[in-house]
């Protein structure tokens, strides 16, 4: 295995994410996509702390795991709120704000 | 067949001395709010009127006086993790002053709003996100500064959609949150590619592994430090709201609840700009051939947008968002001027925090209005249910127009927002006057001309921004009476600091600048 | 500025990449566009609201509970591993980190997140009343039902 089919198919999952956050109009699958761009990340860290024999790439890993469990927490609870006032997780209804 | 050995090893790891002494001021703001969770779990009778604001602007009082007793330190802490200098400390003090400030902008808005069961949860939240301000702004290492911006930024995502009754809060929320969570992504992959160029997070490492001393590939490693750079430069310049990356700025600000705004506006903005500053010097200072260039573009874009698009503004809150913008290049110069714009950074950004968090108080305070049914059509209502209910914080939707006859329905809060603006807009004899003059300096230092031009022509195209207010408060004069006020002295006091601290300083600047010299050794 | 030549470049490119092949599928693919062949369906009822998304949200505060034990193995699985080693310090260490996984427990139990069942219903129906909510009328605590996206309707009836 080489380096480089990792950090392209890193590369790759990333565009995904980002292409999916631009057009999804669904809340969830938005918050889907958010962790597409970070797991893309913890590819990318696992395969360079290997290629460098060095354990702080595995560390950041596992702190992006954690900090992405917090934050599509706190981005459910957003869809939440958002879905009990409006009974709608369209994001393209999000359109109150505007100047 | 899989067989797991563990051999006793003692002689394999070191435990690194944690220097309780130094980390204070920090771990007394991240354990704070865990201790007031924890009582006003167990009992429920600490939610007392103004319990919790004084506890948490008493924590971050304790928190900045501790900063203050550490001032001559200068060591690494933490196995080389954080660092503690004068640039940390003066961070640090921004920030647990600021949250000082703004918990009791916070309690007037809470009891106003009719919102008393949460304030344990807006008190905490306030505090855990000043907590990783605080680690953003001593990080030495790019994992503990990650971990440090999320804590920052997940908080502040939640106290902008706290507001459960507030439909356009919970908007704001969301779209902060999907570009914030995006943004972070963007950082964190920006952060691994640096990490496969150099085979470490620490910034020191990374400094001197060097441009071309790296692995087989000097092409290839360069290369991915050169991605790697810019994508960061991206993950910071959307976290400080600097343009092109600002298209969230005026939206959250609007929507989010505006003692909130005043903190995404201070404290927020100035650890994520001392966080730009510190790896953007630390670690890449190598690079700064290829850095600086990008950052003086997003600087002169957020110079020309701030300035320009806040002029074509109606609504206060969007202007004022728009004026941070304009700051915020004030502030990329001075992180553009590298070791010459330190003390400017740290200049602009203690004086900027406060007078931010004045403007946004007063503005809270103008608007301070009881939640009442809507009798008729109006912009300003909203609709809850089956129920059109008058916006329950009419500074959301507050015009320049609505400021007609402001000097005489609050004539003293129109004063102390009038001098506040007077020194955003840079006027001598305000704080704000000596911060954008070092600012210039800073770039006239490093002799980027051009970039100073820019920063005094978006100057004066800025004051008419706030001249505008101003006019609208005191010339467009209506037959308004006095209005009934309706605000606690808590916020009045915390405005009144802000704006003795905005003349004190502008008149006698010397404590503030001895406050950042040296900074940058 | 001039090592930025090459993104320019690929800039420009990138552009005319995307108007390009805009322009080319605009003039090659043939339209024949008619009212029946965009509808959704070629027959049957057109449909004029998105369908109705399956979104169970009833036990959203036991999966937050969850996913703060699922993170804390995290962190606890590799010091398992490497617990020999770490000796005291990391004991405490995790002691330390254990206990404030816990302490949200706490808050959690005291926001009521385990009270399910006839417990959440009376807690809930307490927290209703006297106060306006989204479904709820400003006056009475008398919850609305079906009135999604007809407040106006909604109105006259209260």
């Amino acid at each position: 295995m080489f380096l480089n089919q990792f950090l392209l198919f890193a590369a790759v999952l990333f565009s995904i994410g980002v292409y999916g956050v631009l057009t999804r109009r669904n809340g969830v699958l938005v918050l889907m996509s958010i962790e597409l761009i970070l797991n893309a990340v913890n590819i990318n860290l696992i395969a360079f702390a290997a290629y460098n024999q060095d354990l702080s790439g595995q560390v950041f890993a596992l702190f992006i795991i954690a900090v992405a469990a917090a934050e599509v927490g706190v981005g459910l609870a957003i869809v939440l709120l958002i879905y009990r006032n409006r009974r709608s997780i369209d994001i393209t209804e999000q359109n109150a704000l505007r100047g | 067949m899989i067989t797991f050995q563990t051999v006793a090893n003692p002689d394999a790891f070191e435990v690194p001395i944690v220097e309780w002494g130094a980390l204070s001021p920090l771990l007394i703001m991240a354990l704070a709010p865990i201790l007031l969770v924890t009582v006003s779990s167990v009992v429920p009778s600490f939610k007392k009127a103004s319990l919790p604001t004084v506890y948490t602007a008493g924590a971050a009082l304790l928190s900045a006086a501790v900063t203050a007793t550490l001032w001559s330190d200068n060591r690494l802490l933490m196995d080389g993790a954080l660092t503690i200098d004068r640039f940390t400390l003066v961070g640090w003090l921004i920030i647990a002053v600021g949250v000082a400030a703004i918990a009791m902008l916070l309690d007037n808005y809470i009891v106003k709003q009719g919102y008393f069961e949460q304030i344990i949860e807006w008190n905490v939240l306030l505090m855990i996100s000043a907590a990783g301000g605080m680690i953003v702004v001593a990080a030495q290492d790019l994992i503990v500064l990650f971990v440090g911006i999320e804590v920052l930024s997940i908080a502040t995502y939640v106290l902008v959609g706290l507001h459960l009754r507030k439909p356009i809060a919970q908007e704001a929320a969301f779209k902060y949150f999907i570009l914030g969570a995006v943004s972070s992504g963007v950082f964190a992959y920006g952060i691994a590619l640096v990490y496969g160029a150099t085979g470490s997070t620490y910034l020191s490492e990374i400094a001197t592994s060097g441009r071309n001393s790296l692995g087989l590939n000097p092409v290839v490693d360069s290369s991915l430090m050169l991605v790697g750079i810019a994508l960061m430069l991206g993950g910071f310049a959307f976290k400080v709201g600097a343009a092109p990356f600002h298209s969230w700025t005026p939206d959250v600000y609007q929507g989010a609840p505006t003692p909130i705004t005043a903190y995404m506006a201070s404290a927020v903005k100035v650890a994520a700009a001392l966080g730009f500053a510190r790896v953007m010097h630390d670690a890449f200072g190598e690079f700064s051939v290829d850095w600086q260039p990008l950052v003086s573009v997003l600087a002169v874009l957020s110079l020309v947008a701030g300035s320009f698009i806040g002029l074509a503004q109606k609504n206060l809150k969007r202007i004022l968002a728009y004026s941070s913008i304009n700051h915020v290049g004030f502030i990329l110069i001075a992180i553009y001027a590298l070791d010459e714009g330190v003390e400017a950074l740290l200049f602009y950004s203690a004086s900027y925090a406060f007078t931010v968090i004045g403007s946004f108080g007063i503005l809270m305070m103008m608007t301070q209005t009881e939640p009442v049914l809507a009798e008729s059509d109006d912009e300003k209502m909203v609709m809850i249910g089956a129920n059109k209910i008058r916006n329950l914080e009419s500074a959301d939707g507050m015009t320049l127009d609505d400021l007609a006859g402001a000097s005489k329905r609050h004539p003293l809060l129109a004063g102390l927002f009038a001098v506040l603006l007077f020194s955003q807009a840079g006027v001598p004899f305000t704080v704000g006057f000596w911060a954008k003059l070092q600012a210039i300096l800073a770039a006239v230092s490093v002799e980027a001309y051009l970039l100073a031009g820019f920063a005094i022509l978006a100057a004066v195209v800025a004051a008419v921004l706030y001249l505008r207010i101003v006019v609208a408060m005191y010339l467009k004069s209506d037959d308004s009476e006095p209005a009934r006020t309706n605000y606690s002295k808590l916020s009045l006091i915390a405005v009144v600091a802000c704006v003795l601290l905005t003349v004190g300083l502008g008149i006698y600047p010397e404590p503030l600048s001895d406050l950042v010299t040296n900074a940058g050794s | 500025m001039e090592q930025y030549l090459p993104i320019f470049a690929l800039l420009v490119l990138a552009v005319l990449f995307a108007a390009i092949s805009f322009i080319a599928s605009r003039l090659l693919s043939p339209s024949l566009s008619t009212v029946e062949k965009s509808a959704p369906y070629e027959c049957g009822i057109i449909p004029n609201q998105e369908p109705s998304e399956r979104f169970p949200v009833k036990f959203y505060l036991v999966a937050m509970l969850f996913v703060i034990f699922d993170i804390e193995i995290i962190f606890l699985y590799p010091w398992a591993v490497e617990y020999m080693n770490l000796g005291a310090a990391g004991y405490f260490a995790i002691l330390l980190f254990s206990a404030l996984v816990f302490e949200s427990f706490i808050y959690l139990i005291s926001k009521g997140a385990l009270d399910w069942g006839p417990l959440q219903l009376n807690r809930n129906q307490s927290a209703i009343a006297g106060k306006p909510n989204a479904f709820s009328t400003a006056t009475a605590g008398v919850r609305i039902v079906g009135t999604e996206g007809r407040f106006e309707h909604a109105k006259e009836v209260a």
